[in-house]
């Protein structure tokens, strides 16, 4: 706390000049402020409520405009405040600049930082990218499926070699789950392509198309496998789970990028990492979900759901019930796309009552 | 109105020097006659625990206000940083007021959530969006340049930046469009396009700042960051290898979680050594920019012993710091960046005799209305 009538010491300027002088500053009361240089001849003086000061920054130098373009600047930061509290009334940066400040305070809010950062990511995000996906135009829906199926059909996919029988075959299992899940007239479309480099695999686009590749036709040996993948597919569609991933990677990496405080191509690349790691979670959740709704629509029409079990057993070996280890990479499931496919197994089988299909080791 | 002020502050100004005649004394007598031009060092003063309040309160602040805040968040950040470096006595300043930042944000996050939502329609969609986005470059370089150099002051005098369309249209779209459509061989032409544009742009009190880079050098660091790819492909490779080696020496068909596994190795094989090779290169652009820069015809010069390996290490480090702390180490992280690079500078010459006249520091509102203009926006996010 300075005395009244002590001077502090710091530069001073022509508002606009470079060069300076060195001056001292005091305030005396009940709010007069002088300004003089070091052997005391005076440089100005004012009403201090006259002065325009820089908001406070940590140690930041404190600047004061002298009415008529004389320019104080001090590093002497904690007399100016005493002087703005004792002479004037703080104003709402004084107030930020003490939240600014470590303390006790500062915990509380690096603990409410997290909190709100992790819901945000948790919920808030998907819950936003699901109100925006619900909104966006079915037009602009089946645009992105056309530049999707032309994209891969570029980059992975080969044209099909099913035979007409096999095809029919899929496409009456399609309609099928269409007509269960309520979606007749929604515009879904049935698709089916070599797998290249995906091999067994199948794909929802946003706008209701459904690829399916050869090799999973043919990896499946039952309806009823193939039925389950179908409603699975269009559980995506029907939840908008491509829209929302799409909005939801382009949110986290919108807040990283605002977060960084930097949004160059290089700061860009890096946080390439962080994202990919959230928006695995997501990814997993709406796996999750269409999980879900495809056993619920497997039971519903009556269907075995062991036979979908079946299915990815064959796929993947982990998922067999008689692999060693199931939990040995329960580690890296963090970083998958899908949830373990063990796990997949194991709720599918235990919703079925009574098993139509061969377990994959019998093959 | 604004005149008669200018008019107003210019006949106070000759009664203050008029009444301290001394004032110029004191100036010169220090000098005497200079045998060797003075060196002076760049100092920063922050340090990351008083920076941590200043972030989260700032973080805080933003989410409580829906984002609104931000603006205001980054003047306190700037200023923090600006207000900490310290030459010759002097921190510098920065006068942005946050209401046009945010301005400048809602039409830069429209402009990228456009750009986002184009490019997730289709490819031909993105390369439009993109080709519009070069096309505006140059606009954006301009604007965001400006706002940053107008709102920098050191020793009372704030920073100029006078730039047209024209003429930045070389450096940041031609060159940068040459540089992406050559992935990047072109890029030295481009980035000493860029950094001799800004530079020589810039000016304080009326004088103006000068830098040659030179392409040999750039393609000197293009050589480092391209054998750090060629190392990432070949330890991306040979991991690759081994892994699929120890995971499927059964000769069966990957599983998603060891495909996952193996695929995030090889991911992050790759992702490191590129991410430093860039980092590398744009530390190299900036040694190479301050290492020969001047100012005011080479009254000041500057030079550096900046090592840009290094600061691709303290960037890569600061990366990882954030990553395992949740983002908590983020201002340590800024901190640390800042000293190495604010530290590293020098400069020859001698401040004191240097008169400069030019906008005021503390006049915001002169300032303000001056410029004025929807151009002086900070699309910088």
């Amino acid at each position: 706390m300075i005395p009244p009538g002590e001077a502090i010491g710091g530069w001073c300027f022509e508002d606009g000049r470079s060069r300076r002088v060195r001056a001292l500053l005091r305030v005396d009361p009940p709010g007069r402020a002088v300004l003089c240089e070091e052997n005391g001849a005076p440089i100005r003086e004012s009403e201090w409520r006259d002065l325009s000061w820089n908001a406070p920054l940590a140690r930041v130098p404190r600047r004061a405009l002298f009415p008529g373009g004389v320019v104080f600047e001090t590093t002497e930061v904690e007399a100016v405040a005493a002087w703005e509290a004792r002479f004037s009334r703080p104003g709402a940066w004084s107030w930020i600049a003490r939240l600014e400040r470590l303390g006790p305070h500062t915990l509380l809010f690096a603990l409410l930082a997290l909190a709100v950062v992790f819901s945000g990511a948790r919920w808030g995000v998907p819950a936003l990218a699901s109100y925006l996906a619900e909104r966006i135009p079915d037009e602009a829906r089946r645009q992105i499926d056309v530049e999707s199926v032309r994209g891969l059909d570029l980059l992975a996919l080969e044209p099909s070699d099913l035979e007409g029988s096999e095809f029919a075959r899929l496409q009456l299992l399609f309609d099928a789950a269409v007509a269960d899940a309520g979606g007749e007239g929604s515009g879904y479309r049935l698709l089916t392509r070599g797998g290249g480099g995906l091999g067994a695999n199948a794909l929802a686009l946003p706008g209701g198309s459904v690829v399916v590749t050869d090799e999973l036709v043919r990896l499946a040996d039952s309806d009823d496998a193939l039925y389950g993948v179908l409603a699975h597919e269009l559980a995506h569609v029907e939840r908008r789970h491509g829209l929302r991933a799409m909005l939801e990677a382009s949110f986290v990496a919108l807040a990283l990028v605002v977060a960084a405080g930097d949004a160059s191509q290089v700061a860009q690349f890096a946080l390439t990492l962080p994202t990919l790691l959230v928006t695995r979670g997501y990814s997993r959740g709406h796996e999750a979900e269409a999980d879900a709704d495809a056993l619920a629509q497997l039971l519903a029409s009556g269907r075995d759901p062991a036979c979908l079990a079946v299915l990815f057993e064959k796929m993947s070996p982990a998922a067999r019930p008689e692999a060693e280890d199931a939990d040995s990479s329960a580690l890296w499931t963090w970083l998958s796309t899908h949830p373990s496919s063990a796990e997949r197994s194991r709720k599918l089988r235990a919703a079925s009552s009574e098993s139509r299909c061969h377990d994959a080791g019998d093959r | 109105m604004h005149s008669r002020m200018i008019r107003r502050a210019a006949e106070d100004r000759r009664a203050w020097i008029g009444e301290g005649r001394r004032m110029s004394t004191v100036v010169e007598s220090g000098s005497g006659e200079p045998p060797e031009p003075a060196k002076q060092r760049l100092s920063f003063s922050g340090s990351g625990s008083e920076y941590f309040g200043i972030w989260l309160t700032n973080l805080l602040l933003t989410i409580a206000t829906l984002g609104v805040y931000s603006a205001w968040a980054k003047v306190r950040r700037l200023r923090y940083f600006r207000g900490n470096t310290w030459l010759d006595g002097h921190a510098f300043d920065f006068h942005g007021r946050g209401g046009r930042i945010l301005l400048g944000r809602l039409i830069a996050l429209a402009l990228l959530a456009a750009f986002q939502f184009a490019t997730s329609f289709g490819l031909s969609f993105g390369i439009a969006g993109g080709g519009l986005l070069l096309l505006a470059a140059p606009w954006l370089a301009i604007a965001s340049l400006r706002f940053r150099a107008h709102n920098t002051s050191y020793r009372g005098v704030r920073f100029e930046f006078e730039g047209r369309y024209a003429k930045a249209f070389p450096a940041y779209a031609l060159w940068s469009g040459l540089s992406a459509v050559s992935l990047g061989t072109l890029a030295p032409y481009a980035s000493r396009a860029q950094q001799q544009y800004s530079i020589r742009r810039h000016g304080w009190g009326g004088r103006s700042f000068d830098t040659s880079v030179s392409v040999p050098e750039l393609y000197g660091a293009m050589c480092v960051v391209a054998f750090a790819f060629l190392l990432g492909g070949l330890l991306a490779f040979g991991g690759g290898m081994f892994l699929g080696g120890v995971f499927f020496e059964d000769g069966g068909e990957p599983s998603p979680e060891s495909a996952a596994f193996i695929g995030f190795v090889i991911g992050l094989v790759i992702y490191l050594p590129i991410l430093w090779g860039l980092l590398f290169y744009r530390a190299s652009v900036w040694a190479e920019t301050v290492r020969d820069a001047g100012f005011d015809a080479g009254r000041l010069r500057f030079s550096t012993d900046f090592d840009p390996g290094r600061m691709a290490g303290i960037q890569l480090t600061n990366l990882f710091g954030i990553v395992a702390t949740l983002g908590l180490f983020a201002p340590w992280a800024a901190v640390r960046a800042a000293r190495y690079r604010l530290e590293s500078l020098e400069l020859t010459g001698d401040l004191e005799t240097l008169d400069l006249e030019g906008r005021g520091a503390a006049s915001e509102a002169a300032a303000g209305e001056e410029i004025g203009g929807f151009f002086d926006l900070d699309f910088g996010l």
